[in-house]
């Protein structure tokens, strides 16, 4: 698959993850105590374990950070980024002028053989 | 494609627009066209509303714009530039680095991201600024990618173009090597024929070197041929010997 595409799609599901994991934590998350006195009473039914929520926030932030390293992979191997326009005009116009010589080459031998 | 037996049918009507085309009316439009001058009164044709002749004329195809099955496509294909899309633009005019540029917004959309976060945590009403600075972000990664098809496109011609010039190369040399093979057999066979003949007759040598006169003459192998079965066929070797220097005239 083509490296463009594959970097659009990247930066796209960046996007999701982002949204994904905030939604995670508002979704998943137990209740806290407002005051170290009054501890908690009620239970949310959705909550995870502390420790599953725990281990899930860390999954969700290191998937976060190698998505963007991703997306700078991707970005430097971008083909032939390097070259601006006019390069690419020009090389376009070298290779336009190699191809005709070859198939005068071509049509040469072909000819001297009868 | 099926239709009820009953008085509705499966697909809408066509528009009524057909009704205005009268045999009387298309009289009227070719007179119009040809003096140039169309009457402002309107047409009537109960029970369809009034309508003037010049609607009859075919509507002028669009230049700028056009809308199909409700969407609106611009006659010219291009890129809208982030101004014209509203969006602010965060990297520089002209010629850029796109590699620097992707970095940086990519680093930005992350601690963009953090700051979300932050202020969610603190301030959870704030949240708007921080979510259109993260969409501005994303809209420019994707504007920069739009603007490197172009650039893709033409990369993927100069791959194209390169493997062409390979080919026919190699197509040329595979050519000149295999015909340089072939003529090489052909003159290893008339080699073999002349030495065959010089152990059956003495002039052997002579249609030999004859042969080989033959051969360096490249194209004319075909005729190589010919004189090797004629020669093979006659039985005396003057025949052979009258033979031999026909062939060789008509070469020649």
């Amino acid at each position: 698959m083509d490296r463009l595409t594959q970097l659009q799609d990247a930066i796209d599901s960046m996007a999701r993850m982002f949204t994904n994991s905030i939604h995670y934590v508002h979704e998943r998350s137990s209740m806290a105590s407002l005051n170290n006195d009054i501890p908690v009473a009620q239970q949310k039914v959705q909550a995870d374990s502390p420790e599953v929520f725990q281990q899930n926030m860390q999954e969700l932030a290191t998937d976060l950070v190698k998505k963007a390293k991703e997306i700078d992979l991707l970005i430097e191997v971008l083909p032939g980024i390097k070259n601006t326009e006019e390069d690419q005009l020009r090389i376009l116009a070298e290779l336009e002028e190699e191809n005709r010589l070859a198939n005068q080459e071509y049509e040469d031998a072909v000819h001297e053989l009868g | 494609m099926t239709e009820q037996q009953s008085t509705g049918s499966a697909w809408p009507d066509p528009p009524s627009f057909y009704k205005r085309y009268t045999a009387e009316n298309v009289e009227k439009l070719k007179k119009a066209r040809k003096t140039g001058i169309y009457p402002e009164t309107p047409i009537s044709l109960p029970p369809l509303p009034d309508f003037l002749l010049k609607s009859l004329e075919p509507p002028t195809p669009p230049t700028d714009s056009y809308k199909i099955f409700d969407q609106t496509w611009q006659v010219e294909d291009r890129l809208a530039t982030l101004n014209e899309l509203g969006v602010k633009q965060l990297f520089p005019e002209g010629q850029i680095d796109r590699i620097k540029e992707l970095k940086k917004l990519n680093r930005t959309l992350i601690v963009q991201y953090l700051g979300l976060l932050d202020i969610l945590v603190n301030n959870p009403d704030e949240f708007g600024q921080r979510i259109e600075n993260i969409s501005t972000i994303f809209i420019n990664m994707h504007h920069i990618l739009n603007e490197y098809r172009p650039h893709q496109a033409r990369e993927t011609l100069k791959l194209l173009m390169e493997n062409q010039v390979a080919k026919k190369r190699q197509q040329a040399a595979e050519l000149r090597r295999k015909s340089a093979e072939t003529l090489q057999m052909l003159h290893d066979f008339g080699q073999e024929i002349g030495h065959s003949l010089t152990d059956h007759t003495g002039r052997g040598g002579e249609v030999f070197g004859k042969f080989e006169h033959i051969d360096h003459l490249g194209s004319n192998s075909e005729d190589v041929k010919m004189s090797e079965t004629c020669i093979k066929n006659e039985g005396t070797s003057d025949a052979l010997e009258l033979n031999v220097t026909s062939a060789i005239d008509s070469i020649v």
